[in-house]
């Protein structure tokens, strides 16, 4: 096994770690594939503010606006 | 108004038209009963969308949830999205720029509108999923438990939902500000 991660698996964590975390090993492995790649740190940014703001969202009163858009085209 | 637009958020987390209607009604029956108790300081949206939340949480944690079909994991349709960000090598084939931030309220609500149609355009199941986690606040293993679902798909499912919302969020926020310049 390859001891780099690569940016798919970097992804992959940086999901995980938003539900659980993450042991000392994947820790360690991502934050050296973070320090050194830019595209992944900017991956962790944007899924961190996706959560953020969804959850705004939802509390706020998401309404869906596929039916929404039904509704106006009548 | 309230109704129909807490009804279309408990479609959205629930997918079945009569339990959203229950549990919306139910919802709008508390909202008066406990109208008294309402702080000042939320809007009355937001205080509903609370409750609601609630009645959702406890739906799915119910045994009465049984009956209902277990997931099947149909949403591939993002894995190819997700594939072709990808070479060979599983780098990123164009490189990830970094996102502005929204620089006023504007902005902010603009950006959110646009999240609220890239969320909506989930398929059904990661949606779903999606909102038990960021909505409902539901830890993974409690997922998984209720879905029927391994950790792993549990997972999947939520890397996938988060990394087509980025993508999303990329095409139509960031790149209708660039469109503007």
């Amino acid at each position: 096994m390859n001891w780099m991660y690569s940016c798919r698996q970097a992804a992959q964590l940086l999901s995980r770690r938003l539900d659980e975390r993450l042991g000392l090993l994947d820790r360690m492995r991502l934050s050296l594939h973070l320090s050194m790649c830019d595209s992944c740190r900017h991956v962790e940014q944007q899924l961190n503010g996706v959560q953020a703001l969804s959850a705004d969202l939802f509390s706020t009163g998401f309404a869906p606006d596929s039916e929404f858009r039904a509704e106006r085209k009548d | 108004m309230l109704r129909q637009r807490l009804l279309r958020h408990a479609k959205f987390a629930l997918h079945d038209q009569d339990l959203a209607e229950d549990l919306v009604q139910d919802t709008l029956v508390a909202v008066v009963q406990q109208h008294a108790q309402r702080r000042g300081d939320a809007s009355l949206l937001t205080w509903s969308t609370a409750i609601l939340k609630h009645k959702v949480a406890d739906w799915y944690r119910s045994p009465a949830r049984r009956r209902i079909v277990q997931m099947n994991l149909e949403d591939d349709k993002l894995d190819d999205a997700i594939d072709a960000l990808y070479d060979p090598h599983d780098a990123y084939v164009d490189p990830i720029p970094a996102w502005q931030q929204p620089d006023n309220q504007m902005e902010q609500r603009q950006m959110m509108t646009i999240l609220e149609q890239c969320v909506s355009c989930l398929p059904r199941q990661t949606g779903q999923v999606f909102m038990m986690r960021e909505w409902l606040e539901f830890e993974t293993v409690e997922i998984c438990e209720r879905l029927g679902v391994s950790t792993d798909n549990c997972r999947t499912i939520l890397h996938r939902a988060r990394m087509s919302l980025r993508d999303c969020m990329q095409r139509d926020w960031i790149g209708r500000e660039e469109a503007n310049r």
